[in-house]
């Protein structure tokens, strides 16, 4: 009778053992859930996302990437030793005037007509609808 | 005695666990839905016929400026590398090697200083504006076609802080390539 009781009270404790052992899985899927999103959340609200250059879709394809290799600016590096000299003074103002080309050589950046009434065909016409431009168009 | 302990000790595990949790979750609940409230500007009276035009052609509008947010993100990655570049490469780069040669410009330090600031300040002006983009573009412009137009207004001067930045940038850029001319003439 008493190792009846025994038997009972050990298989209890392994039950219990089983028991303590899916709460705490469950408890563990919920905590790296719950961090997880927030951790997402942060990195949404925070506005990094916005910043990150891998985001899929905002950079462009191989295909769509124009450009003529010679307008490539040439790879330069500001000597780290060495005295500063008129030479390479002159040296380091020719390639930041490359860089400089470059920046504005960039096509209408944050051209405000994108965003006009205009473009987007909220105009007030003599005809009922409202002209619509065509939407590749924008994308040029 | 002993199982009375443990049990306790397991209720009390229990009782730190669910509290860590909660805390937890408080914590990101309130970064997920936090919301600040901000005063609002009054907004311009806007034509009813506009409203009409909204409502009636909202999904080529939401195209648009989804092609818009496309390229705007696009166009921020190009010029954000090259800003990067000339700020590591050149700007910060002299300075160092003036440094080490004990030349002292104050002008070049002063024009690096700005040029962080105002980079930075490109970065969360364009953070800002991209979410003005998503806030108008989740706006149901069918339904709600005076709300829709109200934000545009607002993303339009969010756009136009852009190209502001844009233009300090470059004029730093100009300012830095006057100022290594002056200590080109006076080596």
């Amino acid at each position: 009778m008493k190792k009846l009781k025994e038997k009972q009270a050990s298989e209890k404790k392994q039950n219990r053992g089983a028991i303590n052992l899916i709460i705490m899985g469950l408890l563990s899927v919920l905590i790296a859930v719950s961090t997880t999103g927030i951790s997402l959340a942060i990195y949404h609200n925070s506005g990094d996302i916005y910043l990150d250059r891998s985001r899929p879709g905002y950079l462009p394809d191989e295909e769509e990437i124009e450009g003529d290799e010679d307008e490539d600016v040439e790879e330069y590096d500001f000597s780290k030793s060495g005295s500063v000299t008129r030479e390479s003074l002159d040296e380091y103002l020719k390639y930041l005037s490359q860089e400089e080309k470059a920046v504005n050589a960039y096509e209408k950046p944050f051209d405000a007509m994108v965003l006009s009434d205009e473009h987007l065909g909220i105009v007030l016409s003599d005809s009922a609808d409202g002209a619509i431009k065509d939407v590749e168009g924008i994308a040029e | 005695m002993y199982n009375k302990v443990m049990k306790k000790k397991g209720v009390m595990y229990n009782y730190i666990i669910s509290f860590i949790i909660c805390q937890v979750l408080c914590l990101g609940g309130v970064l997920v839905f936090g919301n600040f409230v901000s005063a609002e500007e009054a907004q311009p009276e806007i034509a009813p016929e506009k409203l009409t035009i909204i409502s009636k052609h909202c999904d080529a509008i939401k195209s648009s400026l989804k092609i818009v947010q496309k390229n705007d993100a696009r166009t921020r990655v190009y010029l954000g590398a090259y800003y990067e570049k000339i700020l590591t490469k050149y700007i910060t780069a002299l300075n160092l090697k003036l440094v080490e040669s004990n030349i002292s410009d104050v002008g070049l330090i002063e024009n690096q200083n700005n040029f962080v600031k105002t980079k930075q300040a490109f970065n969360d002006d364009f953070i800002s504006y991209q979410k003005g983009l998503e806030e108008l573009v989740l706006i149901d412009c069918k339904n709600e076609p005076k709300k829709f137009y109200e934000e545009l207004v607002k993303v339009r001067k969010k756009q136009s802080v852009m190209t502001k930045d844009m233009k300090k940038l470059s004029d730093l850029i100009t300012e830095q390539k006057n100022l290594v001319s002056k200590l080109k003439e006076k080596l």
